[in-house]
């Protein structure tokens, strides 16, 4: 039986293990995070990329399209620049107006088009959307580099490659909207295209075209400007410029609401790292790539700058790891049975949560050829797992409880500190908030979010119930109870649908949710601007359409 | 107005928990509309009638041959009974009685297997492994209260099953109706929600 083929010898780690907040906030980017895949697939389905028109001015208004064929298909970026004066610059969701804004269109748009696009897509979610329109987005620049490029090109230079490595992005994204928002196409519509099935990939797609967009636009800027004098960016300098990304708490309930979906995300990257650390035997090569990218690696995070100082002192704390790990691997490690196996083993007993995260993503990566097929295997049929089986007793439910839910009847909910905290909609822009349940209105609002606490209940009332009570019964009496019995049939089906903490403790840090769906998107540079907000970079380093056919498959640990 | 099925089920979503409805019960509202919609049937009306009858708090009583409000002046929700149905699989019973809005309770029968046949008055709903075709009285359809719904296996379709469509649209007033209900579940800012805030502490002009 082939490597590839045979069972994972080493267990998956366990979910009280991996779907704690403090791990879920230490994951770093890995092979199967979307944006990897969705570019493996560009490159081996020879995806064309070209500029079909591109139109704007010397302040960068005006009109820019895309095209990508996929196999018949074509997809469209229309992108429209705007000017923005720097008091409405703002990357919250409250904003109204954008440095540039962008839809993803399904096909090759008609003129028609563009003009109902333009008078739409400026306006974001106050416009309206059809399902010829995929994803909507909007974008902010980083004015310090942007105008630093500009001027650079227009006089015939370089930008300066230490103020590019630190800002990372000419443009950071707002916000990326999918699924049938505002009128857009929904998931059903597209989920049956290959290079759609998997989850994101439209609106990877569509952050990738942006950052095409925001390298052309400053070398229009400094040609419109500079003339004859002008340069284009150096194709090494220009890899160094991602995508930034502002996101709040608006992410953070998806995570929640999405238990099957969760699962099957995590339920790969374990699998992955099952696989890798099952391997009974490397190879030179295995050896040698480890020491490459542990090399790189100290260079990539000691780039990563935050003014958290928390996550300052993980972030230097890392760095110290990635020094114990090259120090492990210059052993004899390779030489002995399962050798990833050990090197994880010893990451968990010697390294931060950061580290030890950091490890698995080196193990997911240097072991390539058995686990890339995984990215397959992360969307799921969420209609699937909707129906609750009400034939189930009352009894077995509570076994259930008992069986997957351990940690949340941990939680003492009688102390105020667990229920500290509630999550509403705002009706000012109609996004997810954390409020404070004892000090702020709106508690009867609060969205069902609190799954341990729900669960708590639950169990209580199942405890009363007679075991041999069909829950259908159970919840036609008492219906409070059945959005967290669906969630208990799905987690006893799905062992990584749960996030194990408490989401309305004190001491929650939202940040720890959206870090670790950041990562499945393939997010690097994580710099929390405070406990429900993060800056990140998507794509910085990645070879841009027409460098794909080179050596670009680990472009995440490029020089 | 033309709306995404996304729309229509967040919408109903938020609009059913606006009227007072559980999150689980809610949820199960929210799946029924976007069946509904998913195949061009009259969702909205009927919707906006039970959230507004907002008879879910009636206590339901079953016997081995069908379910009914226990009071007699009590019409059953559809979207409680229908629950119910899709929890009990094929365990459930054959009539329901006093019920409110009938059609609203062919997304919780389409999850049943099998080739099932709904009937109240003259109107006729085959369910095909989860699709559906219409036949009899048109206009029995969209009733707002029957005295009882018949589900039975079926043998054959009569009719051609529906074909689902892509671009569904919504009337208006009632999509109006239910934006009203969803706004109850917002939270106006308060001073502390705006100083606590979901930003960064530091501006974005960098």
């Amino acid at each position: 039986m082939s490597e590839k083929t045979a069972p994972a010898d080493v267990p998956l780690r366990s979910p009280d293990q991996v779907m704690r907040l403090a791990r879920l906030g230490s994951m770093h980017q890995t092979r199967l995070s979307f944006l990897r895949a969705l570019l493996r697939r560009m490159r081996s389905e020879n995806w064309r990329v070209s500029s079909n028109s591109f139109d704007l001015d010397e302040r960068g208004v005006g009109t820019a399209i895309y095209t990508v064929g996929v196999g018949e298909r074509w997809y469209s970026l229309v992108a429209f620049g705007h000017e923005l004066p720097a008091e409405k610059r703002t990357d919250r969701v409250i904003a109204e107006e954008w440095d540039a804004t962008f839809v993803l269109y399904d096909g090759l748009p008609d003129d028609d088009a563009v003009d109902r696009l333009k008078a739409n897509v400026p306006l974001q979610e106050a416009g309206r959307y059809r399902e010829s329109e995929l994803v909507l987005a909007r974008a902010n620049r980083s004015v310090r580099l942007f105008d630093h490029v500009v001027s650079a090109l227009c006089a015939g230079s370089q930008p300066d490659p230490a103020l590019v490595e630190s800002t990372g992005y000419l443009m950071r994204t707002t916000a990326v909207y999918g699924n049938g928002k505002f009128g857009l196409a929904d998931r059903d519509l597209i989920c049956g295209r290959p290079e759609f099935a998997d989850p994101f990939r439209a609106e990877m797609l569509t952050v990738y075209l942006i950052r095409l967009f925001t390298v052309d636009l400053v070398e229009h800027l400094a040609r419109r400007r500079g003339g004859a004098t002008a340069v284009t960016l150096e194709p090494t300098i220009r890899r160094r410029f991602g995508i930034g990304n502002s996101t709040g708490l608006g992410m953070a309930p998806f995570l929640v609401r999405h238990p099957s979906l969760l699962d099957r995300w995590v339920l790969a990257r374990e699998t992955a790292l099952a696989r890798a650390r099952s391997r009974s035997r490397a190879e030179p090569r295995h050896g040698r790539l480890l020491r490459d990218l542990l090399n790189s690696s100290r260079r990539i995070v000691g780039d990563w700058v935050s003014e958290d100082p928390n996550q300052s002192q993980r972030i230097a704390r890392l760095i110290t790891d990635l020094y114990k790990l090259e120090r492990f691997v210059a052993g004899t490690l390779f030489d002995e049975t399962r050798p990833f196996d050990r090197l994880y083993r010893f990451a968990e007993a010697e390294l931060s949560l950061e580290g030890q995260e950091y490890c698995v993503t080196l193990l997911i990566e240097v072991n390539g050829d058995i686990v890339d097929e995984l990215a397959d295997t992360m969307a799921v049929d969420e209609a699937e797992t909707f129906r609750i089986d009400g034939t189930m007793k009352c009894g077995e439910l509570l076994q259930l409880v008992h069986d997957c839910y351990g940690w949340a009847l941990a939680f003492d909910f009688g102390d105020r500190t667990a229920r500290a905290r509630f999550w509403y909609t705002s009706e000012e822009k109609l996004e997810p908030r954390l409020g404070e349940r004892f000090h702020e209105p709106g508690m009867e609002c609060e969205q069902p979010l609190a799954v341990a606490r729900d669960i708590v209940a639950i169990a209580a009332a199942l405890a009363r119930a007679a075991p041999d009570e069909t829950s259908a019964s159970f919840l036609l009496a008492q219906p409070q109870y059945r959005h967290v019995a669906r969630r208990i049939q799905i987690a006893a089906r799905h062992r990584y649908s749960e996030i194990r903490d408490n989401l309305i403790d004190a001491t929650m840090r939202p940040i720890d949710i959206l870090r670790c769906k950041l990562a499945f998107f393939g997010a690097a540079r994580f710099d929390p601007r405070s406990d429900r907000w993060v800056r990140i970079t998507l794509f910085q380093g990645s070879p841009f359409p027409d460098e794909l056919d080179a050596d670009w498959d680990r472009w995440p640990f490029a020089p | 107005m033309r709306v995404s099925f996304n729309e229509i089920e967040m919408t109903v979503l938020k609009a059913a928990r606006g009227a007072g409805m559980e999150w689980g019960l809610a949820e199960e509202a929210a799946q029924c509309a976007r069946w509904l919609a998913l195949f061009d049937l009259p969702w909205q009306r009927a919707i906006v009638a039970v959230l507004q009858a907002r008879d879910w708090y009636g206590e339901i009583v079953r016997d081995k041959k069908a379910i009914r409000p226990v009071s007699p002046n009590d019409r059953l929700c559809p979207i409680k009974a229908g629950a119910f149905l899709s929890d009990l699989g094929g365990d459930g019973p054959g009539l329901i009685e006093r019920v409110r809005c009938p059609m609203l309770l062919l997304p919780f029968a389409a999850r049943l297997a099998g080739l099932l046949r709904l009937s109240w008055k003259e109107a006729r709903i085959w369910l095909d492994s989860g699709r559906p075709a219409v036949g009899g009285d048109l206009a029995d359809l969209e009733l707002s209260y029957v005295d009882q719904v018949t589900i039975e296996d079926a043998a054959c379709l009569d009719q051609p099953v529906l074909m689902r469509i892509s671009d569904p649209s919504v009337d208006l007033n009632l999509w109006r109706k239910l934006k009203m209900l969803e706004a109850r579940t917002y939270v106006p800012a308060s001073l502390r929600s705006r100083i606590g805030g979901a930003g960064p502490t530091a501006g974005d002009n960098d």
